[in-house]
């Protein structure tokens, strides 16, 4: 089932006095239970494509649809409430709100969309329990070590049962042993929770464990990998396009 | 504000002079934060202006007193009085040696009022400064200017004297005579106590010596038309003695002192400024603490922003101190910090004290005059004094308020610069001294609260305040604490998302809220103190009229001085008031001012048996005051307030000396009685005992008690038909002599509020300002808090539950120290300052309307800073890509 459509995305914005491209017409969908690399070096747009499937920025042209509904019609509330249910987010800084607990931080979106709180807090206990943070539940983030708080933010991103997992280099501040857990981790969640994962990294190894590799330059895709190693060429847009219509669920 | 554009940090663009310094690392920094240096500046701004308003308005009331005064006195060096009663004119001829040391002038000197017709209008009714002299022994005292339009108008002493012959002939002044319209020829009339006399204009003054008196509400007359004009005849006020060149003023006053009769007082005649300053001066220390309220909560958000500024750019001074920047330095940058914002904040505050001021004379001035002297309500001009006076008292403060965090500023080391630990510290922990320190400020208000006044100041009472107030303001990071510790689950439950993130927000935020916290728990405090003192002083006033106001009717002159005059009614009035069948009783009062201890008393007269048949007393001492009361009648005993008790340590078995006619002689105490109707403190006497010893005086007011059954207002609508429109007499009905009692009480405290409100103001504006700065600091986490999927409502309401909770932890903290602090007010401030027992009342409706209406505008002091953070864009999450 396919969870995001991204068709022919676009965004310029300007720096000062000069226009950045920052996407250049740009096609990509993935399915549920999924996991996609986005790799590239620094520059290429892989944050904000990740930023436009997030529903976190909207694009200059083109559309994105997720679960079969496009994100152009919606306004700034209808795009939170839409991240806060369908979507969540992995940093390379963590990004906990220092001012909760551990517990709290996980229960977050459970909170925000109006969840009975003692409710929430045992779902965020179950999935401290799973991502191995629950020692610390009734700690500050300032008091977690980076692994900790990585995993944190996982069970926080995935509390909710996204459709969509965003992970944005999630082990770029990570040793490498804790940057190998973290993958697995996601990896795990992917699996088990059926929610499409998109992960932006600069790391090789991270990228080999994906299903799919993206290959971005210049806010174009230049080359897409599956996992059987088989290379693909980088879609024109319209045939992206024809892709996305042939594959409408 | 530079929300969303970072700007280049100045610390890396520093020039290495210290001015260079100032200028891009701190004067570029409070430009680039308009809004908290603006906040800054005007919050001090307001504290500075409500001193200067209240020395303004302070300087007003005696200057009025002080001009007329010195306007008055001329070249007078000394003065003869007899206190209270006048100098009889037949012992004028035993003081004809007074010529030996300079030249004589005996005067009458009186409050009266003139009415001037209108067209078809009420005729208007002035108070007016009355002179009455011998124009050929005064003019050497006082100039008398005559003119003719803006000419001067130059007349012989015998012109002078012909223009004031004619004993309806008045003179008066050119501003009076332009206010009203009148010119030379014109009639009018003057009206002093019951009596009215109709005189004509015979001669107008310029803008110079007398004239100056109370803006030109002066008059001038012949003395023996004067002193049948007042009802004085036979009697002056003063003489007046202008010593001749080389006569030493000192030994001329102890010479003549030991040479004029008994009764008689020698003095200069500053010596009367100086005793209406010291009767004032109660009034006006306090109405001085009550500024410095607003002052100190202005003081609070310099430290504030200072402190702000010195945390949130560690490691930007890291950096500076990296780069060689010496400790003194960084301490010199933070106070010129201070020093900046406070320039402009006096710069503002002067001219706007002196606007304000125009508003507290309006409040006082009535205080002033009903209570105390004269006084006309106008507000000096902006002198340089006044500003000078705004800088000296808002500079250093602010330099004070800015070397704790300027000198913490210059502790940290070149490592804050690479830790970066300019993060809020989430976890802070309660640190023994925040403890320690206000239970020893708390403990040691105690031990000044029972400390006794210092030359009548209540010194240590209001030092005792001033601890109970820093130790609230201290107390509040323990409160926040404590807050933080316990109230988590209450907030969750009750507020839902928003209170839980609320909660964590404020519990981790303490080090920045406790100060700008701290001065609106201060004002709070000091709201609510004020608010349970004048609530307890109503509540006292409102019993103790309901105890004395007994009679029915009562019957006063057209006089409203404070200065209580002498005479007034007449036999003949009396008589026909008494006439009237329904009239059982009559009790007639009569008071003098007359000097005492330094200060200015009035001694009184009464009936005492009627006012004991009739009750009407509320007796401190003896417990059976009534016996101690009618033991004093025919005998040299008097009763006296409970003000005079306390002031001059004087209780009932004390002996006081007063001065009488007859020179000093000594009363025994029979009673001390409560009254509020002055602070200046009063003694009553017999009227039989005051005539023996003062002679024979009319009262200047009646109190009628009727038959049961008659109509108050029917009797009073019948007495003044009986007594004619020639007899300027109000008679005023029970009920409403209560009401105007209370609202003179309301009008008398209109000041304390109008200041109160003022600095609640100025807190709540610095913790908008507070809450702001929060908001931008935690741009990140805002935008944090929208990507995992709080709306903008959401955002919205986060911001003003907090300022909200703020409010009401600050109010809560108000109420309990207000408390504290009213018992203060009540009891040590109040009794040593003005010597009255104020019964304790909590005004628990006022207190509870308030309490809202801080929990309520707190919340909207967090609007702009809530509508801001839902604005925040998610990018601000930085950290993202």
């Amino acid at each position: 089932m396919v969870v995001l459509e991204a068709r022919d995305l676009r965004k310029r914005y300007r720096r000062g006095d000069t226009e950045v491209t920052a996407l250049d017409g740009l096609s990509l969908t993935s399915e549920a239970g999924t996991f996609t690399a986005v790799v590239g070096p620094s520059g290429c747009g892989k944050s904000t494509l990740l930023h436009l499937c997030g529903a976190m920025d909207r694009p200059s042209a083109g559309e994105v649809r997720l679960d079969g509904r496009s994100l152009a019609d919606l306004d700034d509330d209808a795009l939170t409430r839409l991240r806060r249910d369908r979507i969540g987010f992995v940093f390379q800084f963590f990004n906990l709100l220092p001012t909760l607990t551990v517990a709290e931080n996980i229960a977050l979106p459970l909170l925000l969309g109006g969840r009975e709180p003692s409710a929430a807090m045992a779902r965020a206990a179950a999935w401290a329990e799973r991502v191995g943070v629950s020692h610390r539940l009734d700690h500050a983030p300032p008091q977690l070590s980076g692994g900790e708080a990585q995993r944190t933010a996982i069970a926080r991103a995935v509390v909710h049962e996204p459709a969509l997992l965003i992970a944005d280099e999630p082990t770029g501040n990570l040793d490498s042993g804790n940057g190998a857990r973290i993958l697995d981790l996601l990896r795990e969640v992917n699996r088990r929770s059926g929610a499409a994962l998109l992960l932006a990294t600069h790391d090789a190894t991270v990228a080999a464990a994906a299903d799919r590799t993206v290959e971005m330059h210049d806010g174009r895709i230049v080359r897409v990998e599956s996992r059987s190693g088989a290379r693909e060429p980088a879609p024109a847009p319209e045939l992206a396009a024809a892709d996305a219509k042939g594959s409408a669920p | 504000m530079t929300a969303g554009r970072p700007s280049p940090s100045p610390a890396a663009r520093v020039s290495p002079a210290p001015a260079g310094l100032f200028r891009t690392f701190i004067a570029r920094n409070l430009r680039q934060q308009p809004l908290r240096s603006a906040a800054t500046v005007a919050s001090l701004a307001v504290g500075v202006a409500v001193v200067v308003a209240i020395q303004l308005s302070n300087a007003s009331s005696v200057r009025g007193f002080s001009t007329a005064l010195d306007a008055l006195a001329g070249r007078t060096s000394l003065e003869l009085t007899v206190p209270g009663v006048g100098l009889d004119e037949t012992r004028l001829a035993n003081l004809g040696w007074l010529r030996e040391y300079g030249l004589v002038s005996p005067v009458i000197d009186a409050d009266v009022l003139l009415e001037i017709a209108t067209d078809g209008a009420a005729p208007a009714l002035e108070a007016v400064r009355l002179l009455g002299v011998d124009i050929l022994r005064d003019r050497p005292f006082r100039d008398y200017p005559l003119v003719d339009g803006d000419a001067p108008r130059l007349v012989t002493t015998q012109g002078f004297l012909d223009l004031l012959t004619d004993p309806r002939a008045v003179i008066l002044t050119r501003p009076f005579t332009l206010r009203h319209g009148l010119a030379v020829g014109d009639p009018v009339t003057l009206v002093a106590g019951e009596r009215t006399v109709s005189l004509r204009v015979t001669g107008i003054l310029g803008d110079e010596g007398p004239a100056r008196v109370l803006d030109g509400n002066f008059a001038l007359m012949d003395i023996a038309a004067a002193q049948w004009a007042v009802g004085r005849l036979g009697r002056v006020d003063r003489v007046d003695v202008r010593l001749a060149d080389g006569v030493d003023v000192a030994r001329a006053e102890r010479e003549m002192a030991a040479r004029v009769p008994p009764g008689i007082l020698v003095r200069r005649p500053s010596s009367r400024g100086a005793e209406v300053e010291r009767m004032l001066r109660a009034f006006q220390f306090n109405l001085t603490a009550l500024s410095l309220i607003a002052l100190l909560v202005g003081l609070f958000l310099v430290y504030n922003t200072v402190s702000v500024s010195v945390i949130t750019r560690r490691s930007e001074i890291g950096l500076l101190r990296t780069l060689g920047v010496a400790r003194r330095a960084v301490v010199g940058l933070f106070l010129g910090e201070a020093a900046a914002l406070a320039v402009l904040g006096c710069a503002l505050g002067a001219p706007l004290g002196w606007l304000l001021a125009h508003g507290a004379v309006r409040l006082t001035s009535s205080t002033v005059s009903q209570f105390w002297i004269a006084s006309s309500a106008t507000v000096p001009p902006l002198e340089p004094r006044m500003v000078g006076l705004a800088f000296a008292v808002g500079l250093p403060l602010a330099l004070v308020a800015a070397a704790a965090p300027a000198l913490e500023a210059a502790r940290l080391t070149p490592l804050a610069a690479v830790r970066r630990d300019d993060d809020l510290d989430a976890r802070a922990r309660l640190s023994r001294r925040s403890v320690a320190g206000p239970l020893a400020l708390f403990a040691a208000g105690a031990w000044l609260a029972a400390q006794g006044p210092v030359g009548g100041l209540p010194v240590f009472g209001m030092l005792a305040a001033l601890a109970v107030v820093l130790g609230a303001g201290m107390a509040m990071p323990a409160v926040l604490f404590c807050f933080r510790r316990w109230c988590g689950a209450a907030m969750a439950r009750w507020l839902r998302v928003e209170g839980r993130l609320a909660h964590a927000n404020l519990g981790s935020a303490i080090p920045r809220l406790s100060i700008s916290v701290a001065a609106l728990a201060v004002s709070l405090a000091m709201m609510t103190a004020i608010a349970i003192m004048v609530g307890s002083f109503r509540e006292t006033v409102v019993y103790w009229v309901g105890q004395t106001l007994q009679a029915d009717l009562f019957v006063s002159t057209a006089r409203g001085s404070p200065a209580a005059e002498r005479g007034g009614i007449s036999a003949a009035t009396e008589a026909v008031i008494a006439g009237h069948p329904a009239v059982e009783a009559i009790d007639g009062f009569m008071g003098m001012d007359v000097p005492y201890g330094g200060s200015t008393i009035t001694v009184g007269a009464g009936r005492f048996a009627t006012r004991l048949e009739r009750g009407g007393l509320l007796f401190k001492d003896p417990a059976d005051g009534t016996a101690a009361m009618s033991s004093a009648i025919g005998r040299d005993r008097v009763v006296v307030s409970e003000a005079f008790s306390l002031k001059y340590d004087a209780g009932a078995g004390d002996e006081v000396q007063l001065p009488t006619p007859a020179g000093p002689t000594p009363f025994e105490v029979a009673a001390v009685y409560f009254d509020y109707s002055s602070d200046r403190g009063l003694v009553v006497m017999d009227a039989g005992t005051f005539e023996r010893h003062f002679g024979p005086e009319r009262p200047s007011g009646l109190t009628l008690y009727l038959a049961s059954g008659a109509d108050p207002q029917t009797v009073r609508d019948e007495l003044n038909a009986a007594l004619g429109p020639e007899r300027r007499l109000f008679i005023t009905t029970n009920a409403a002599l209560r009401a105007a009692v209370l609202r003179v009480f309301d009008a008398t405290f209109a000041i304390t509020y109008a200041l109160e409100v003022i600095a609640v103001g100025v807190s709540l504006f610095g913790m908008a300002a507070t809450l702001l700065t929060l908001v931008l600091e935690r741009r990140r986490e805002i935008a944090m808090l929208r990507l995992v999927g709080a709306d903008s409502g959401q955002l919205r309401r986060l911001i003003v539950v907090e300022a909200g909770v703020l409010g009401a932890l600050t109010q809560a903290v108000g109420l309990v120290v207000g408390l504290a602090l009213s018992l203060i007010l009540i009891y040590v401030i109040n009794v040593q300052s003005f010597g009255w027992t104020i019964q304790f009342h909590l005004p628990v409706g006022f207190l509870a309307q308030a309490t809202v209406a801080i929990v309520a505008a707190a919340a909207l002091a967090g609007l702009y800073p809530a509508r801001l953070a839902a604005r925040f864009e998610l990018g601000d999450a930085g950290g993202i890509s």
